[in-house]
C-alpha cells in the first residue's frame, strides 16, 4: 500500500512537475544562435558590419543586375549588346525606354538594396548599446557605427537615383505587423542620405588609419566624397564645394600617375581609391542561389568580348557616340574602349550588336600585351569597383566650385585631371581649349565633356544626365547619330517619365504605394 | 484519502476471503464445426484477474464465487455469460461473430465497443494485414479502408508508401499520419513486422483521433500487436512465405535500326546532328557509311574491334532482373498465466528488388509482457529491436546520372552493357580516358552519343553504400487500479535510431562523364532519439442507465536529432578495411581533396494535457468530448493550442419504434466536430536566427590580401504571432446492419478545413528578407464521402464474405491570404495556388500537331493576331485560352491533379472444406499522371532511345503524324498535357489460394494448425496509363520504380 501511495504521488508530482515547467518548451533550441542571444562581444559588431557591404557586390539573382546595366546602358555611352537583342530583355527594355512595371532586373536591384539597409539597421540597433571591449574600442565601435550609416546612405543613394522616393526604413522590420511603410519623398530621402553621411564623417577614421587587412572599409574620405556628390544631386553647390574643399584638403588622396592602372588588379584601393566595392577570385561556388554566392564579380564575364580567346557575354558596349567624344589622340580612349580588329570578331553575328563594334576595357581585365587576363572561375573576376575615384572627386569639385562662380578653382581641378590623363604627351590643352571660350558656360560645358571621358564606362553617365536635367535633349541627340538598326528598336524619351525607372509592381502589391508619373 | 484507500482494500479483500465459491467445469466448442476451442478466455465477471482459459481439448475448471458468473470469450465469437449458482458442468458453444460491430477496436488511450464508437474509424484485421507480402503496414493497408489513400509510390524493396488520411490536409507541413503501437506515438512503423500485428484501426475524423490532439491532425493509424494470453502451454507460430518478382511491364521502345533510322528521317535531324555532334552510328544511316566508331570499330586492320553490327542491347532487360528473390519468415510464442503474460517474436525479411542494384533486408525481435503484480497493479512492457540494410536503385528522379532506370533508357541500343573480350581502346585524342591500345575486355561500356549518361552498371558496380539502420522501439508501462473502475497509467516510451551511412565511389573513367578523378567517401552516424512520458488516469462507473467513462493525462515529449558526419577522398589502397574517413588525405591546397566534416543537431519538445469524457444513456446515447491543450516550442509565442471536439452517437435500432422493423440488426448515427492542431513543420522556424555560417551571403572580401572577413546577419525575420495549423472537421456517419449479419456496413461524409495553414509569405523589399518567413496564412478544404460495405453468408458448408469500400475526396487551396503560391517540379507544371486542388498541374493546353505552314500561319485569334508567330509544321499547337493572340503565362490551366478523387478496394474470401481462397483489387480514379519519361522517348533522339509511338512522328513526308517534330520548336516541349496521362488504374492486388489440413490429423502431430498457400501479387493491373505503373509518388513519373509481379508459395504453423 505504502508503494502504491508512492507510485501515486511520484506519477501526480511529475504530471505537475512538468505541467509548471513552461521554461522546458521555451529553452533554447541547440545549435541555433538567436538573434537576441548574439551580440555579446565586440568582434559580432564587426562581424554585423562585415555583412552590411555584402549586398553592395550582389549583381545577380533571377536576372544580372550590375549598376552598370543603368549608368552606362540606358545612357549615350554604351548599349547593351550580349548574343542578340533578347538577351537580357529586361536591360533592352530600360535601354530603349520602353520598361515595364514588373521589370525583373528592377525588382532584383530594389530588393538587393533594402537587404543591405535591413542589415545597416540591425547594426545601427544592436551596436551602439554594446559595451566596448578589446577588441571593440570606442574608436572602433564609432567606425563600426559610421560604416553602418555611410552604407545606408550609399544603399538608399543607389535607390534614390534610379526609383526617386522610397519608403524609408531607420529600423529593423522584426515582423509582418511592420510590412506597410508610406513611400518617402526624393527629398526627405537625400536628407536622410546627408544626415546618415554627416554622421558617418564624424564617426569614421581616414583611410590611413586603416591597416593593411580593414583596407576597403569605409572611410571619412568616402563619407565626404559622397556627401559632395549628394549635394551636387540636390544642386547645394556650396555644400557640395565645402566638402570638396574637405577631402581635398585632407591629403588623403592623389591622382596616380598612369589613368589606366586604375583597372587594373595591382591598381586597386591605391592612393586613387576612394572607395570600391570588393571582389576577390573565388574558383569556388558554382551553382548560385543568387544574390551573394559568389566573391566574385560578374561583370567581368558580362562584358568580355563574345570571341572564344575572351569568353565573354558582350554586353555594356560603348557606343560609336562615346568614342568620338574623346578628344583627338586622349590616350583615355583606347584605355576604356577595345575597337577589335576584323580578325577578332570571329562571329559577327554575335559580336556586332546593332553595328556597334566597341567593347568595355575597364572591366576586362587585359594583360598589357592585350591578351585577356584568365579567371580563376569561369564567370566570377576579381576585379573591385571603382565607385568614386579620386578623378571623379577632383570633376564633381570642379562642377561644384563652377555652379558656385568659383572659377579658379574649378579650373585647377579640371586641369588635375586633364593633365594626368595627358601624362608628357602633347594632347588635351588646359582649359579653355578647342570651341570653349573662358566663361562660366563653357566651363560647365567642359567638365561635363571631361566627367564623360574621364569616367565613362563606369556606370556614372546616366545619372549624370538626369541630375543635370539634359536627359531628353542628350538622348535625342544621341539617338539621331545611332545606327537605324539601334535607332529602330528606341521608344521616344519622354520628359518628366524617363529620368526615372518605375517602382517594381511586385513591390506595391506588397506595400501599396504611388508609382513613379508616367508608368 | 489513505483511508479511503485503503477501506477500499479491505472490501475486496474481505469479499474475496467471506464468499463462498461453486466449481464449475467443462468444453467449450465452436458453433460452426463442432470441434473444441482450446484458448477461450473464461473469467469470473466482476472479479479482476479471476478466470481461466480452455486447454487444447476445450475444456476447463474453474472455482467461482457464489453470484458470479461465468464469461466466455474468444477472438472472432460472441460473448457468452452463465450465471452459476451450482457445482455444474457447463459446456457452451461459442457463436461465431457475424456482426463486426460487436468487435472491440483500440482508440487513443483505451479500447472501446465498436458499436459504441462516436468517430469515424475503420478497423483492418491481422489476416488482411499478412495477406501481401510488403516489408511495411504502411503498403499492406493499400485499399483496405474507405478515405485513406495510399500510394505505394516505389517498387523500391523497402520503400515505405505515402499515406493520406482524408486527402491533403497541410502544405508546407507534413500531411503524414502518425502510427501509434500499442500506445507508442510513432512517425513511422518501419520497425514493426506485419506478422507481429493483432489488429490495426484507422482514426479519421477528429473526434477520434482529438486525445491525440496536435499529432493527430492528419489522422491516425493505431496498431496493437499481438499480446499474450493465459494459456500456460502457449501458442507457437510460425509463418513464412518465399517467392519471386517480376517486372510486370515494360516501355515499347524501338530497337537499335529503328531507332536509328526514325532519327535520321525527323526533319532537321540532320542540321542539328551535324552541330551538336553527329551521332557516328545514326550518321551511318544516313551516308551509308561505315565510320570509325569508339572503340574501335571492328575492321580487317583491326580484328581486335567491336563488331557494332552485332550489338543490340535491350536495356530494359538488361536492368530488369528475372525472378528476384522475396522471403520472410517470422515466429512467435506467446502464452502466460493468471497474473502474467508474454509475447515474443522474431522475424527477417529479405527482398531482391526487381531492378539491379537494388535490396532490402530486415531482422525485428520483438517482447512484450505483462504482469498482474498485485490485483491493483500490472506493470509490462514492449520492446522491438529492429536492424536493416538495403541499397536503392535511386527512385524516381529526373537526372539520368541519378536513376538506375533512368540511366537505362538514355543508354542506345547499340551499346553494350559491358565491352566484348578482345575489345581494346581506339583514341587519337589525349583525353586520357582511354589510351590507344588500352584492353577493354568486360569493362563496363561508356555511352556512345549521349551527353552527361553514366551506364547503370557502373552506377551500380562504382559505388558501394551501405546503410545500416538500428532501432529500438519500446515502453515500460505501470497500471494502478486503486478503486474499482479507476485506473492510473503511466508509461515511458522511446524510439531511438541510429543510422550508420557509408557511400564509397571508385575511381575510373569510362567516359568524360562517367567517371570519377578520385575514390570518394562520406560517412555519417545519425541518431535519433524520441522520448514520450504519458500519465493518464481513466475512471468508468455505470449507475444504472448512466454509463461513463473520463479520461485525464498528460503527456510529454521530446525529440532529438543529432548527426556527424565527414567525407573525403584519395584513399592510397581503397581496399574494403580501408574505407574510413582517417584514410583519405587531407589536403590543405587542394579544394577536392580536402576532408569535410559537419554536424547536425535538432531538437523539439512537446507537453501536453489531455482529458476526454464518454457517456452513455440506455445504451442508446452517446457523446463523446475531448479537451486537449499542446504545448510545442516550435511556436515561442504562442506554444499553447486548444483543441476541443465532440460527437454525438444514437443507436436508433435500440429504440422501441425501430425494432418492429424486420431485418434491421443495428442501425446508429454518429455526428462529430472537432479541431485538431498541426505543428509539423521544421523546428526554430518562428525563431530570428543570426546567420554566421560559411562564405555564403554575409562574409565580405577586405584587406590588400582580399580575403573574407567573416560576416553575421539576420537573413530572415521569423513572422510575430506564428501558431499551430488548425484542422476543423465535421463528420456524420451511420454503421448499420441488415439480415442477421448478411449485410452490414459504414457511410460516412466529412469536411475537414485547414485553417491557419502555415505557408511561406513574400514580405516587401524593405523586410529585408533573403528568405520568406512563415506565417499562418492559407486555408485548406478536403470533403468527402466514404462507403464500406460487408455482406457475408454461409452456404452450406461454404463460408464467403465480400468487403468493398469506397470513397470520394475533393480537395482545395480555399485560400493563400498573402502566403505564396507554390511551384514545384518539372518545369513548375505542379501548383499550390489559391481555388485549386493542392497540387494541380498547370500549364498549356496541347492542341495536336501542325500539319504545314499555312495551318500554323491560319491559326489566329478573334482580331486576327497570328498566335504562334514562327511556328511552322511540325510544331505543337496551343490553345490561346484568354485569347489575346499570344501564347504566354496567362494561357496556363488547371490540367488536373495527381490526387484521386476515387478510391476503392474490393475483398472476396471463400473458404471451404479447409480450403480458403482470397481476392483483393484495388483501385483509383480521376487522377493524372505527368509522364516525364515520354519526354526524353518521344524527343530527340539524344536524351532516350525512343518510344515506338515516334513512328508516327510528323516530317515533311508524313504530314498527318500526331507527334510533334522533336528538332521543331522548343516550345514543342512547352510543360503542357501532351504528356499528362489518366492515371485511374485497377489493379487484382492479390490472390491467395491456401488449404488448411484438417486438425484432426495435424494435431496427432501436436500442431493445431497447418495452413499452405499459394499467393500472386499483381497480377493484373487495368490502366490506360502508358508509364512503367501507375502508382506514382508525387504526380510526376521521371521512370520510377515500379511494383512487381510476385507469385510465392507460404505456409501458417500453429502450435
Amino acid at each position: 500500500m505504502k508503494k502504491y501511495i508512492f507510485k501515486a504521488t511520484f506519477v501526480l508530482s511529475m504530471a505537475l512537475s512538468l505541467v509548471s515547467c513552461q521554461d522546458w518548451l521555451t529553452a533554447p533550441s541547440p545549435g541555433v544562435t538567436k538573434l537576441n542571444d548574439f551580440f555579446t562581444s565586440g568582434s559580432t559588431a564587426i562581424q554585423a558590419v562585415n555583412a552590411a557591404y555584402v549586398p553592395l557586390m550582389w549583381e545577380s539573382n533571377s536576372t544580372y543586375f550590375p549598376e552598370w546595366f543603368i549608368g552606362d546602358v540606358v545612357s549615350d555611352d554604351a548599349l547593351k549588346g550580349g548574343q542578340s537583342i533578347g538577351d537580357m530583355s529586361t536591360v533592352y527594355d530600360m535601354e530603349n525606354f520602353k520598361t515595364a512595371t514588373n521589370n525583373g532586373y528592377l525588382l532584383d536591384f530594389y530588393r538587393a538594396q533594402f537587404q543591405g539597409i535591413g542589415r545597416c539597421n540591425l547594426v545601427l540597433e544592436q551596436v551602439p548599446g554594446m559595451k566596448t571591449d578589446a577588441v571593440l574600442t570606442a574608436s572602433v565601435k564609432n567606425r563600426v557605427i559610421g560604416e553602418a550609416k555611410y552604407l545606408r546612405a550609399m544603399y538608399y543613394f543607389r535607390m534614390v537615383r534610379i526609383f526617386g522616393g522610397v519608403p524609408k526604413v531607420d529600423f529593423v522590420i522584426s515582423s509582418s505587423n511592420q510590412w506597410k511603410q508610406p513611400r518617402a519623398t526624393t527629398d526627405s530621402i537625400y536628407n536622410f542620405i546627408i544626415s546618415d553621411l554627416k554622421s558617418a564623417n564624424t564617426l569614421l577614421w581616414k583611410k590611413s588609419k586603416y591597416t593593411s587587412s580593414d583596407l576597403g572599409r569605409a572611410t571619412k574620405g568616402a563619407a565626404q566624397a559622397m556627401l559632395l556628390k549628394t549635394y551636387l544631386y540636390t544642386k547645394e553647390y556650396d555644400k557640395a564645394k565645402s566638402w570638396g574643399d574637405s577631402i581635398i584638403n585632407s591629403g588623403e588622396y592623389s591622382l596616380i600617375p598612369n589613368y589606366a592602372d586604375n583597372f587594373t588588379l595591382a591598381g586597386e584601393n591605391g592612393k586613387e581609391s576612394v572607395f570600391e566595392i570588393q571582389y576577390m577570385a573565388d574558383p569556388t561556388s558554382d551553382y548560385g542561389e543568387g544574390d551573394g554566392f559568389t566573391r566574385g564579380t560578374f561583370t567581368v564575364i558580362l562584358t568580355r568580348s563574345r570571341a572564344s580567346k575572351a569568353g565573354g557575354w558582350g554586353f555594356n558596349k560603348p557606343t560609336e557616340n562615346l568614342y568620338n567624344e574623346y578628344e583627338t589622340n586622349d590616350p583615355r580612349r583606347d584605355a576604356t574602349i577595345i575597337n577589335p580588329a576584323d580578325a577578332d570578331i570571329e562571329n559577327p553575328a554575335q559580336e556586332i550588336y546593332l553595328g556597334d563594334r566597341y567593347l568595355n576595357k575597364k572591366y576586362a581585365l587585359m594583360n598589357p600585351d592585350g591578351s585577356y587576363l584568365g579567371l580563376s572561375h569561369a564567370t566570377r573576376g576579381p576585379i573591385n569597383n571603382k565607385v568614386i575615384r579620386y578623378a571623379d572627386v577632383l570633376l564633381m569639385y570642379a562642377e561644384a566650385c563652377c555652379e558656385t562662380n568659383n572659377q579658379v578653382a574649378a579650373k585647377t581641378a579640371l586641369e588635375a585631371v586633364r593633365s594626368r590623363a595627358r601624362a608628357s604627351a602633347a594632347v588635351l590643352p588646359a582649359f579653355p581649349y578647342g570651341t570653349y571660350a573662358d566663361n562660366q558656360t563653357d566651363l560647365r560645358k567642359a567638365i561635363r565633356h571631361e566627367r564623360r571621358v574621364e569616367l565613362a564606362m563606369e556606370g556614372h553617365r546616366w545619372f549624370d544626365l538626369c541630375r543635370w536635367g539634359i536627359a531628353k535633349e542628350t538622348m535625342d541627340a544621341y539617338k539621331a547619330t545611332e545606327t537605324s538598326a539601334a535607332q529602330n528598336e528606341m521608344a521616344t524619351f519622354v520628359k518628366g517619365k524617363h529620368e526615372l525607372f518605375p517602382i517594381p509592381s511586385a513591390e506595391i502589391d506588397l506595400n501599396p504605394m504611388a508609382q513613379n508619373p508616367g508608368y | 484519502m489513505k483511508k479511503t484507500i485503503l477501506l477500499w482494500c479491505c472490501i475486496i479483500i474481505s469479499q474475496l476471503i467471506v464468499a463462498q465459491t461453486w466449481h464449475v467445469s467443462g468444453v467449450v466448442t465452436a458453433a460452426e464445426d463442432g470441434l473444441p476451442l482450446p484458448g477461450v478466455s473464461v473469467m469470473v465477471n466482476g472479479v479482476s484477474g479471476l478466470g481461466t482459459i480452455t486447454d487444447v481439448d476445450g475444456k476447463y475448471s474453474i472455482n467461482v464465487p457464489e453470484g458470479k458468473s461465468l464469461g466466455f470469450t474468444y477472438i472472432g465469437y460472441l460473448e457468452q455469460i452463465k450465471k452459476i449458482n451450482s457445482n455444474a458442468v457447463v459446456n457452451v458453444v461459442l457463436e461465431s461473430k457475424s456482426n463486426v460491430l460487436n468487435e472491440v477496436v483500440a482508440i487513443g488511450y483505451g479500447t472501446m465497443k465498436k458499436s459504441d464508437l462516436t468517430g469515424a474509424v475503420t478497423s483492418i484485421g491481422a489476416d488482411k494485414i499478412k495477406q501481401i507480402p510488403v516489408s511495411g503496414i504502411d503498403q499492406a493497408l493499400q485499399g483496405r479502408a474507405a478515405g485513406v489513400t495510399i500510394n505505394a509510390s516505389s517498387g523500391q524493396p523497402g520503400a515505405s508508401a505515402q499515406v493520406r488520411i482524408r486527402g491533403i490536409g497541410s502544405i508546407l507541413s507534413s500531411s503524414d499520419p502518425i502510427y501509434v503501437v500499442d500506445g507508442v506515438i510513432l512517425d513511422n512503423i518501419s520497425f514493426l513486422s506485419p506478422g507481429d500485428i493483432s489488429s490495426t484501426e484507422i482514426l479519421k475524423d477528429a473526434s477520434a483521433t482529438a486525445i491525440f490532439g496536435s499529432r493527430g491532425a492528419n489522422g491516425v493509424i493505431l496498431v496493437t500487436t499481438k499480446r499474450g494470453s493465459d494459456n500456460p502451454k502457449g501458442n507457437i507460430s510460425v509463418d513464412s512465405y518465399f517467392g519471386v518478382q517480376n517486372r510486370w511491364n515494360k516501355l515499347s521502345l524501338m530497337g537499335r535500326d529503328e531507332f536509328a533510322k526514325t532519327v535520321s528521317t525527323f526533319n532537321g535531324s540532320n542540321e542539328y546532328l551535324t552541330q551538336n555532334g553527329l551521332n557516328k552510328w545514326i550518321e551511318s544511316y544516313m551516308t551509308g557509311n561505315k565510320s570509325p566508331y569508339f572503340p574501335k570499330i571492328k575492321t580487317d586492320t583491326y580484328p581486335q574491334g567491336i563488331d557494332y553490327g552485332a550489338v543490340d542491347t535491350d536495356w530494359q532487360d538488361a536492368v530488369f532482373q528475372k525472378d528476384a528473390t522475396i522471403q520472410s519468415h517470422h515466429i512467435s510464442l506467446d502464452g502466460g498465466s493468471k497474473t502474467s503474460n508474454y509475447a515474443i517474436s522474431a522475424s527477417f525479411f529479405d527482398q531482391n528488388g526487381t531492378v539491379i542494384g537494388s535490396n532490402y533486408n530486415r531482422l525485428t525481435l520483438r517482447v512484450n509482457t505483462a504482469h498482474n503484480v498485485r490485483s491493483w497493479l500490472k506493470i509490462g512492457e514492449n520492446l522491438s529491436f529492429m536492424t536493416s540494410t538495403g541499397r536503392n536503385a535511386m527512385n524516381n528522379n529526373a537526372s539520368p546520372g541519378a536513376s538506375v532506370l533512368s540511366a537505362a533508357l538514355a543508354m542506345a541500343p547499340w551499346d553494350p552493357t559491358h565491352y566484348p573480350q578482345g575489345a581494346w581502346s581506339y583514341s587519337t585524342t589525349s583525353k586520357g580516358a582511354y589510351p590507344q591500345g588500352r584492353d577493354l575486355s568486360g569493362q563496363i561500356s561508356a555511352s556512345s552519343n549521349f551527353k552527361n549518361v553514366t551506364n547503370p552498371f557502373s552506377m551500380v558496380e562504382n559505388v558501394v553504400p551501405k546503410d545500416v539502420a538500428e532501432r529500438w522501439v519500446g515502453d515500460a508501462f505501470v497500471e494502478i487500479t486503486p478503486i474499482k473502475g479507476l485506473l492510473i497509467r503511466s508509461d515511458i516510451s522511446m524510439d531511438l535510431s541510429n543510422v550508420e551511412s557509408k557511400m564509397f565511389k571508385y575511381a575510373y573513367l569510362y567516359s568524360a562523364y562517367d567517371q570519377s578523378t578520385h575514390n570518394f567517401l562520406s560517412s555519417s552516424m545519425t541518431r535519433y532519439s524520441t522520448i514520450i512520458n504519458e500519465n493518464t488516469a481513466t475512471y468508468n462507473k455505470k449507475i444504472g442507465k448512466h454509463d461513463f467513462s473520463v479520461l485525464v493525462g498528460e503527456t510529454s515529449q521530446e525529440f532529438n536529432y543529432y548527426s556527424i558526419g565527414g567525407s573525403g577522398s584519395n584513399i592510397t589502397n581503397p581496399e574494403e578495411k580501408n574505407r574510413y574517413l582517417q584514410f583519405t588525405s587531407n589536403s590543405t591546397t587542394s579544394a577536392d581533396s580536402v576532408r569535410q566534416v559537419s554536424d547536425g543537431v535538432a531538437r523539439t519538445r512537446m507537453l501536453s494535457l489531455l482529458s476526454r469524457v464518454n457517456y452513455q444513456f440506455d445504451n442508446k446515447y452517446m457523446i463523446t468530448a475531448n479537451f486537449r491543450m499542446d504545448g510545442s516550442n516550435k511556436f515561442p509565442e504562442n506554444p499553447w493550442g486548444y483543441f476541443p471536439s465532440v460527437a454525438l452517437g444514437w443507436k436508433i435500432s435500440e429504440e422501441a419504434f425501430m425494432k418492429e422493423i424486420q431485418n434491421l440488426d443495428f442501425m446508429k448515427v454518429r455526428l462529430g466536430w472537432g479541431q485538431i492542431g498541426n505543428e509539423k513543420i521544421n523546428s526554430d522556424l518562428f525563431i530570428t536566427k543570426m546567420f554566421n555560417t560559411g562564405p555564403t551571403f554575409v562574409d565580405y572580401v577586405l584587406g590588400s590580401t582580399q580575403s573574407l572577413a567573416s560576416g553575421a546577419t539576420v537573413l530572415t525575420y521569423a513572422n510575430v504571432g506564428g501558431k499551430w495549423e488548425t484542422h476543423e472537421q465535421w463528420n456524420g456517419g451511420v454503421d448499420f446492419g441488415f439480415f442477421n449479419g448478411l449485410i452490414s456496413g459504414t457511410v460516412d461524409l466529412f469536411r475537414k478545413d485547414t485553417k491557419d495553414a502555415l505557408l511561406t509569405v513574400k514580405g516587401p523589399a524593405f523586410a529585408g528578407q533573403r528568405y520568406d518567413a512563415m506565417a499562418n496564412v492559407g486555408t485548406i478544404r478536403n470533403e468527402g464521402i466514404e462507403i464500406t460495405l460487408d455482406h457475408r453468408n454461409k452456404i452450406g458448408s461454404l463460408n464467403y464474405s465480400i468487403n468493398g469500400n469506397v470513397s470520394f475526396i475533393r480537395n482545395q487551396l480555399t485560400k493563400l491570404n498573402g502566403g505564396q503560391k507554390i511551384y514545384s517540379s518539372i518545369d513548375n507544371i505542379l501548383l499550390c495556388d489559391e481555388g485549386l486542388p493542392v497540387n494541380t498541374f498547370w500549364g498549356y493546353k496541347y492542341m495536336g500537331v501542325f500539319t504545314s505552314d499555312a495551318e500554323a500561319l491560319a491559326y489566329t485569334n478573334s482580331t486576327g493576331t497570328i498566335i504562334q508567330p514562327g511556328a511552322v509544321g511540325g510544331d505543337a499547337k496551343y490553345q490561346d485560352v484568354n485569347g489575346d493572340g499570344k501564347i504566354d503565362d496567362s494561357d496556363k490551366m488547371n490540367l488536373g491533379n495527381p490526387f484521386p478523387w476515387l478510391t476503392y478496394g474490393l475483398s472476396l474470401s471463400i473458404d471451404y472444406k479447409g480450403f480458403d481462397m482470397q481476392l483483393f483489387f484495388q483501385g483509383v480514379y480521376g487522377n493524372q499522371i505527368y509522364n516525364a519519361v515520354r519526354y526524353r522517348t518521344e524527343g530527340k533522339g539524344e536524351e532516350a532511345t525512343l518510344s515506338t509511338v515516334m513512328r508516327d512522328v510528323w516530317t515533311t513526308t508524313n504530314p498527318t503524324g500526331t507527334i510533334p517534330n522533336p528538332y521543331g520548336s522548343t516550345n514543342n516541349f512547352r510543360a503542357s498535357n501532351r504528356f499528362i496521362e489518366n492515371g485511374a488504374y485497377l489493379r487484382l492486388k492479390d490472390i491467395q489460394l491456401g488449404y488448411t489440413i484438417p486438425k484432426s490429423i495435424t494435431q496427432k502431430i501436436q500442431i493445431n494448425r497447418l495452413r499452405i498457400y499459394v499467393s500472386g501479387n499483381n497480377l493484373l493491373t487495368f490502366t490506360k496509363y502508358t508509364g512503367y505503373d501507375p502508382e506514382i509518388g508525387g504526380g510526376v513519373d521521371y521512370g520510377n520504380y515500379p511494383q512487381a509481379r510476385t507469385i510465392l508459395v507460404g505456409v501458417n504453423l500453429g502450435f
